[in-house]
């Protein structure tokens, strides 16, 4: 029973808190190794949620946590070096829908490219918090939980995190012209 | 209405994610909509809520996920990888220790002299494993010590 709701939860989630890790380690291997990891460990906890959302938390908690293990022994929690990896910010879902009008295509496309390098220029602070919320909808209770930090204070740093990114992407808007 | 700006303003996102009690929902609606720069702050921070959320998630392969499920097989055959090489490795130990101290060959104070060195290395290695595993127990980070 307990097997088959872990199987069931980690066929609903994994994608999720995969694509998580990958931003954090920007390596598939490195990513898959934390994802192994992380279900190792999951399976030896004597009790598991049994509330899928519940379980979800968790996952993105320890995922989380042995993605920062990892990157402590690579030591490669650089910001500059995030933007060279394309394949972890793919293009938003809303370019493959065909028709519309091609020039605010064009432009769609570029304000997503600014917000993408302006993500990745962004603190590790600001960055994870704004992808749990914004890219992998979590609420403020439960990001508190994930983050380990007071409920109050989810509000805040996010707001500065959207600040901070509003900010970047004006000053690279500025140097593009 | 500056001071009413800076109250509302750490308010937006909360209020752009739906997070914030009735009263103070009605406070920045009604701020928004009379106060140009806010209102205008309020729509950016909206589209880059948007954008980010349009963003697309780099996923799992079928097979990759079943490994995830599958490999409960790995952890459990390494636990007894490492039980059997325990267990194995104390009893030649063992032997040897009784067979050495049986040997009636020795005088008492050649096998105390050969033993030390011996028995200080161990209790070096003994040391050392006990400090790594103190050390593991209080890695926050550890397993999901959550």
């Amino acid at each position: 029973m307990r097997t088959q709701l872990f199987n069931q939860y980690i066929l609903q989630h994994s994608s999720g808190a995969f694509a998580m890790a990958l931003q954090m380690l920007r390596s598939r291997e490195e990513a898959k190794d934390v994802m192994q990891d992380a279900c190792c460990a999951l399976l030896r906890q004597a009790r598991l949620p049994e509330d899928s959302q519940q379980f979800r938390m968790l996952l993105y908690k320890v995922v989380r946590n042995k993605a920062i293990d990892r990157l402590r022994a690579l030591k490669v929690r650089q910001s500059d070096s995030f933007a060279e990896h394309e394949e972890t910010l793919a293009l938003p879902v809303s370019f493959s829908d065909g028709g519309g009008n091609p020039e605010a295509q064009i432009q769609l496309q570029q304000q997503m490219t600014l917000l993408k390098t302006a993500l990745s220029q962004l603190s590790a602070e600001h960055r994870d918090i704004l992808l749990l919320k914004d890219w992998q909808g979590f609420s403020y209770a439960e990001i508190a939980e994930i983050l380990d930090i007071e409920p109050g204070t989810v509000m805040s740093r996010l707001h500065r995190a959207r600040l901070a990114i509003r900010e970047q992407m004006a000053r690279l808007d500025e140097d593009c012209e | 209405m500056q001071h009413n700006c800076e109250q509302v303003e750490t308010l937006i996102s909360g209020y752009i994610d739906d997070e914030l009690t009735q009263q103070q929902s009605q406070q920045v609606f009604i701020h928004i909509e009379s106060c140009a720069k806010c209102q205008a702050l309020y729509q950016e921070l909206k589209q880059i809520q948007s954008g980010l959320a349009a963003m697309e998630q780099a996923t799992m392969k079928d097979s990759e996920i079943q490994q995830l499920m599958s490999d409960k097989w790995a952890t459990t055959s390494g636990a007894l990888g490492w039980l059997l090489l325990i267990g194995s490795v104390s009893l030649i130990v063992g032997f040897i220790v009784v067979q050495f101290f049986a040997n009636d060959q020795l005088s008492l104070a050649m096998k105390l002299f050969i033993s030390a060195p011996i028995a200080g290395v161990l209790f070096l290695l003994l040391s050392v494993l006990r400090q790594r595993l103190i050390a593991r127990k209080n890695d926050r980070y550890k397993g999901v010590d959550l």
